[in-house]
């Protein structure tokens, strides 16, 4: 889905805001990714080693991408881009990836919003390995 | 022109009526092209269909001493094909376009002029799949055969060097009228299976390749062809910084693990994603490099990925940053198909067609000063206050480099301002090297009057008069 398209996410930018959304945005218009988002709604980076940080503030119904923002996040995932591409070959599971220390998240032990953002990322990423396989064909 | 009525006579004598034009609004798309190089209408447009045709309009050419300016789709960066003399536009893109003879064993094919990379490839699929040619960052309807005697660059260049280096044989027309085979091909009957070298004898391909076509015209050109292998793939590399962007360059061209390696500054993969005038933070990478890979097996190409890992290890421990080495499929599924543009070729180059004029200062540069050329170009892109669109790539094994700043404008109304910015992009790289490829005329009178030993300027003006002694092939072309 082109990025300029998708109305309720803003429009980053910097390249990784605009692969976040675009992440994002395959699920659009799917009823049960948009609950997730709702539900969320919070304030989480995604902080990729070796390139930079991405506040992602979900706010119902909405998402704002802010790049090289970390302020007042209530979660931060701290991990390089090679993990999150190993996940969606499925090398690691997101919780494999934690447990051999490739994800490191701070304030870990506040589950619920882990899980909510699980329920956000997981059908994004979904979609996104399907994308990748096809371009490997 | 006072005999234009006898003239246009003799040319539908030649092609037909259906395939000569002398119409204005014919003629006027012949006039320009996506550079700021100024238009010239010509007098005809003709639509060649065979050798015999170029035969009998040489002939008429060298009677009326009028230009011939071969053109096959006329989307060179260069304005290679604009008729400076006016004169005869001969179009070879739309009827003289076969693909001849493709040889599965020796692994060549036999083109005529008008032969496409699109065609080409669709063709190579369905009847030769263990086979594959190449493909420059160009629209599908480029031709094959002027890119290859323009040394253009490709996806395989980093492993194999320009498409130049891959000419097997061309057929030619020269001034007289005679049609000489170059290369293995040099036997005295036609033969499709002889077009496999362009060695041992004497070699008189220099005497057309990057010559523009002003010493004669091909008409036939027999072309190497590689093996497709099993996979085909792609990472990415992404740099901070210009010494991490050359180390990259300079030591993944010399592991010859690699088919092609081509770096952008990160702004042309922005541009991809919808964004025309992409803005650069610095927190953001400098360059996405972009690297083709095939191998016969998942073995194969587990192991050429792990000795990149080793290199990209100790590039790390010389540069500030770290390069992050990833998979392109992954990545482009999460940045956005767009990015797919430089992957999927031949294809149409998003950032390339987004704008009315397309220009570029295109050369080959020495790779030990690609740090300087990256500085000096990224100073003048700030300076004039456009994005940094700059095109690196290793050339067969990092023996050199291609350098090739572009600059997106819009036509008839940013031309001067263009054309000032080329001009300081060439002057400073000239100074450290650089000699453009597919050279418009400005470039090649610049560079006679302030760099070209004159011996050389003079030799060439020697060589063109010997071969087209009443100039009549694409004359301009460096200042001849």
């Amino acid at each position: 889905m082109e990025n300029n398209k998708v109305p309720w996410i803003n429009n980053p930018e910097d390249i990784l805001g605009i692969g976040l959304k675009n992440l994002l945005s395959y699920c659009y218009g799917n009823p049960t990714f948009h609950k997730a988002v709702e539900t969320l709604n919070q304030k989480i980076v995604f902080d990729f080693e070796d390139l930079y940080p991405v506040l992602v503030y979900f706010h119902k119904p909405t998402i704002e991408i802010i790049p090289n923002a970390e302020e007042n996040h209530i979660l931060r995932f701290k991990m390089s881009l090679n993990t999150l591409i190993a996940i969606m070959k499925g090398n690691y599971t997101m919780v494999g990836a934690f447990i051999r220390g490739k994800i490191k998240i701070s304030q870990w032990w506040k589950l619920l919003s882990i899980v909510r953002l699980l329920k956000v990322l997981f059908p994004a990423l979904q979609k996104a390995t399907e994308r990748a396989e096809e371009y490997g064909k | 022109m006072e005999n234009k009525d006898a003239i246009k006579k003799q040319l539908i004598k030649i092609f037909g009526v259906d395939f000569v034009s002398d119409k204005q609004h014919d003629l006027y798309m012949y006039s320009y092209d996506a550079t700021e190089c100024k238009a010239f209408l010509p007098d005809f447009i003709c639509l060649v269909e065979n050798t015999d045709q170029v035969v009998k309009v040489i002939e008429l050419a060298n009677n009326e001493k009028i230009s011939l300016v071969p053109y096959i789709t006329g989307n060179n960066i260069g304005g290679l094909t604009i008729p400076v003399k006016g004169g005869i536009i001969l179009d070879f893109g739309k009827k003289m376009n076969k693909i001849i003879h493709v040889d599965e064993t020796q692994m060549y094919a036999i083109l005529e002029p008008g032969v496409t990379f699109g065609q080409l490839d669709v063709y190579l699929r369905k009847y030769h799949p263990n086979l594959r040619y190449c493909y420059p960052f160009a629209p599908p309807f480029s031709g094959v055969v002027g890119n290859a005697i323009l040394s253009g660059m490709n996806n395989l260049s980093t492993a194999h060097g320009s498409m130049g280096d891959w000419i097997n044989g061309l057929e030619v027309v020269l001034h007289d009228g005679s049609v000489v085979k170059i290369g293995s091909c040099f036997t005295k009957d036609f033969r499709k299976d002889n077009w496999y070298s362009r060695y041992p004898m004497p070699d008189l391909m220099g005497l057309f390749v990057n010559w523009q076509g002003m010493t004669g015209i091909v008409t036939k050109c027999a072309v190497q062809l590689w093996l497709r292998k099993k996979i085909n793939t792609f990472i990415i590399a992404m740099t901070y910084g210009i010494n991490a962007t050359v180390e990259i360059i300079r030591e993944f061209g010399r592991t010859e693990l690699i088919d092609d390696l081509s770096a952008v500054s990160v702004e042309v993969a922005k541009m991809s994603l919808d964004f025309p005038m992409p803005r650069k933070w610095d927190f953001e990478p400098d360059y996405a490099i972009l690297i083709p890979i095939s191998a016969h097996s998942q073995k194969h190409l587990q192991v050429k990925l792990e000795l990149l890992q080793d290199v990209v290890k100790l590039i790390n421990k010389r540069v500030e940053r770290n390069v992050i080495l990833t998979d392109f499929n992954y990545l482009s599924a999460i940045l956005g198909e767009g990015v797919r543009c430089f992957a999927d070729l031949p294809n149409v180059v998003i950032p390339l067609v987004e704008y009315s004029g397309l220009t570029w200062v295109g050369c080959y540069a020495p790779i030990t000063n690609l740090e300087k050329l990256m500085e000096g170009g990224k100073k003048i892109f700030e300076k004039y206050e456009v994005p940094a669109f700059i095109y690196m790539k290793s050339m067969k094994g990092s023996h050199y480099a291609i350098w090739r700043p572009i600059i997106r404008y819009k036509k008839h109304e940013e031309e001067a301002k263009t054309h000032d910015m080329c001009k300081e992009l060439l002057e400073m790289g000239l100074k450290h090297g650089i000699v453009p490829y597919k050279t418009p005329i400005w470039m090649a009178e610049y560079m006679k009057e302030y760099i070209i030993d004159p011996n050389w300027v003079r030799f060439l003006g020697d060589v063109k008069s010997f071969m087209d002694p009443n100039n009549i092939f694409n004359p301009g072309r460096w200042g001849l």
